[in-house]
């Protein structure tokens, strides 16, 4: 590995967001965008993951890494060559009408996308309806629902019906989550997946895609 | 209930000052994300600054102002006068936790939804355990039309247990019908105002965030003269600042904002500081509880509310044990007693279990044990000449007497000078062989049964009863159609 690649993995570890760019904005210079996604950010990532893992990294950790790497993203995104770039899937995620509750949703999609994803966040107090219209508009593999309070689950299983309806169940995958969300709840529904938490959503989201 | 002869502090002086000042900067220099537009115009009305993304800048001379009166002394009434809770004597009384969907059985185990049929027994549980004293919905029922759930709760409550209620809303409507069923079993709104037969519960969504349906049911309910329990739930590191200090921060300035749109409907609606400052696994981003730190950052914002001169309601008995055992007693003696000894008024969290998203019967039998040696550590004892028992020694080393075969010990045994256990042990190993090893769990649930076959709830009058059905009827035609 270049030195400097190994500056920027070490960046993205600690979470320095402008150590991070200012690196990734010189090695632009004389290195090609995809090589410094694979070989700085892609490998800081992976350390990142397995001090999780280990118990030596927590949230925060992992969010001030996932950050800085999104800055680093940002500056290198466009200047890659269009199809280039391959994500795992897209994801369509928010959280159900009548609630406002997001700080599990943005840990899961934070989480998400620094394991490859492309998220699309409809933020909170989503209709129903928008759910199916952004699935269909995005093209989305996975749709996410989350729902924080015992009044509002119910959307969930409004949204999986609205799909069905409208021919498009066996076209997406749902998973669910949310405190109140428990893995009956979700059988009952017709989800495909449910998560107690970030870590496990993003497993089950891999899971869902055939992936490990 | 107890009178309490204890007072821990955790915060200093100096310490509760610079929480409340820099609560007043949160307000001044950040201000409070306030929605819907009657909360907001009264805010500008008085003085407050709009700023970006919704938010108000609210100035300390008006939090000052507004909580001049200061309404340390109120009661919230049960249908039973015995059951009273009066605030501002300085007793500490215990209530439930709540509003799970799902609890785990009895008799099988197994976790499940919780039904109309559990309401009604789990209220009318909590109805006849002595150290229970507010009545709040353990489950949330599951076999209930959504949009009706709090309002038929309301009624449950009302109709299964005498003492005095806590109700949460989570919006205008719901709380315009439970108002409506708890001024009909008071005998009238102004009887209901003169003497509530409960407080309502209400959060901010943190970090100081009121939306419109909470700022709306603030509002109305402050106008009824109905006690109102503000009651944030930030996570540190989540919502709130990863320090203690700021989550009580934050807590205390959401808890502010509370107050200022409360007493700007009603200049002097009685108010109890609630606080429910919590903490999160910080690997998996989920909500975890009964942590010492929990108790003890109930303990700090007792403090807070009494310099504030208002009651609290803090934690209390959480547990991160999903059912009854080893975790969940030390998990709720740790917390309850923190918080108790700080001279807490409400202590919450009697049934709570597996980090209060789940319950069962057992628990809250096991919860009104410990309660009950926890108010025996507050009460302490008296110290005179006769208790100090120069006279019974010299009777029984100088008259050849026995402690046993004393006056003075019937005297303060029957007095209950000592604690004495209703479900835990009291039986020697051998005993307890016979017994097949009986747990305090089993006792526990023997208990359960014994109390829901036998005990009898203070009735209601037949044609309040009536009224509610009818009221019950109204708010389904308004509210599902």
């Amino acid at each position: 590995m270049a030195p400097e690649f190994s500056e920027i993995r070490d960046a993205v570890v600690n979470g320095n967001k402008k150590q991070v760019v200012d690196l990734v904005q010189e090695a632009v210079q004389t290195t090609d965008p995809m090589s410094i996604i694979d070989g700085a950010l892609a490998k800081g990532l992976e350390v990142v993951g397995s001090k999780f893992e280990e118990g030596e990294f927590f949230l925060p950790d992992m969010m001030l890494a996932a950050q800085a790497m999104e800055a680093a993203i940002n500056i290198l995104e466009p200047m890659l060559q269009k199809g280039s770039q391959t994500t795992l899937g897209k994801i369509v995620i928010g959280t159900v009408e009548g609630d406002i509750h997001e700080i599990g949703k943005n840990i899961v999609i934070l989480i998400l996308k620094s394991a490859g994803f492309e998220v699309f966040d409809l933020g909170v107090n989503v209709p129903s309806a928008r759910f199916i219209e952004a699935v269909k508009e995005r093209g989305a593999q996975i749709l996410g629902i989350s729902a924080l309070m015992t009044t509002t689950i119910a959307k969930q299983k409004e949204i999986i019906d609205m799909l069905a309806a409208e021919g498009l169940r066996d076209k997406v995958k749902v998973m669910v989550g949310g405190a109140p969300i428990t893995p009956e709840w979700a059988e009952r529904i017709g989800a495909d997946s449910y998560s107690p938490d970030a870590i496990v959503a993003v497993r089950e989201a891999k899971r869902l895609q055939g992936f490990q | 209930m107890v009178r309490s002869r204890c007072r821990l502090q955790i915060l200093t002086e100096a310490e509760i000052a610079s929480v409340h000042d820099t609560s007043l900067r949160v307000l001044e220099e950040i201000g409070v994300r306030v929605e819907g537009d009657r909360a907001r115009s009264l805010l500008l009305d008085n003085g407050c600054q709009a700023g970006k993304d919704n938010l108000i800048r609210i100035r300390g001379s008006l939090v000052n102002k507004l909580l001049e009166v200061r309404v340390s002394e109120f009661t919230l009434y049960g249908r039973n006068q015995n059951q009273n809770i009066t605030f501002g004597q300085n007793k500490v009384y215990a209530h439930n936790f709540g509003s799970v969907p799902t609890l785990t059985d009895i008799d099988s185990g197994e976790r499940r939804e919780a039904t109309l049929e559990d309401l009604a027994n789990l209220i009318r549980l909590k109805d006849a355990l002595p150290n229970c004293h507010g009545v709040y919905p353990l489950v949330t029922p599951r076999d209930v039309e959504p949009r009706l759930t709090q309002v038929v709760t309301g009624a449950y409550l009302v109709r299964n247990t005498s003492k005095p209620l806590l109700v949460s809303t989570s919006d205008a409507d719901e709380t315009r019908y439970i108002v409506k069923i708890l001024a009909r079993v008071a005998g009238g709104e102004r009887e209901l105002q003169e003497r509530p037969l409960g407080a309502v519960m209400l959060s901010p969504v943190s970090p100081l965030t009121f939306t419109a349906e909470v700022t709306e049911a603030i509002l109305d309910t402050a106008a009824v003269g109905v006690p109102l329990l503000s009651l944030p739930c930030p996570i540190c590191g989540l919502t709130a600042p990863m320090s203690l200090a700021g989550g009580l921060t934050s807590q205390n300035a959401e808890s502010l904002a509370f107050f200022v749109l409360a007493r700007l409907a009603n200049p002097a609606v009685p108010l109890i500081y609630g606080a429910r400052l919590g903490f999160a696994d910080m690997k998996s981003g989920a909500a975890m509880d009964g942590r010492p730190d929990k108790g003890m950052t109930g303990a700090c914002a007792t403090q807070m509310a009494h310099f504030y001169g208002m009651p609290s309601d803090v934690y209390g008995m959480a547990t991160a044990a999903h059912v009854s055992d080893i975790q969940s007693g030390y998990d709720k003696a740790i917390s309850g007693l923190t918080a108790a000894l700080a001279g807490a008024d409400l202590v919450s969290g009697i049934g709570c279990v597996g980090h209060a998203i789940l319950t069962n019967y057992e628990q809250v039998v096991i919860d009104n044990e410990i309660f009950d040696a926890v108010f025996k550590v507050l009460k302490g004892f008296e110290v005179n000449e006769d208790s100090l028992g120069l006279e019974v020694l010299k009777d029984v080393m100088l008259e050849g007497g026995n402690f046993l075969a004393q006056e003075h010990t019937r005297r303060y045994l029957r007095a209950g000078e000592i604690w004495k256990p209703e479900i835990g042990n009291l039986i020697g190993w051998e005993d307890w062989q016979k017994m097949d090893r009986e747990s305090v769990v089993d006792r526990a649930k023997k208990r359960v049964k014994k109390i829901l076959a036998e005990h009898q709830v203070v009735p209601l009058a037949a044609e309040v009863d009536r009224d509610i059905d009818a009221i019950m009827d109204e708010c389904r035609r308004e509210l599902v159609g």
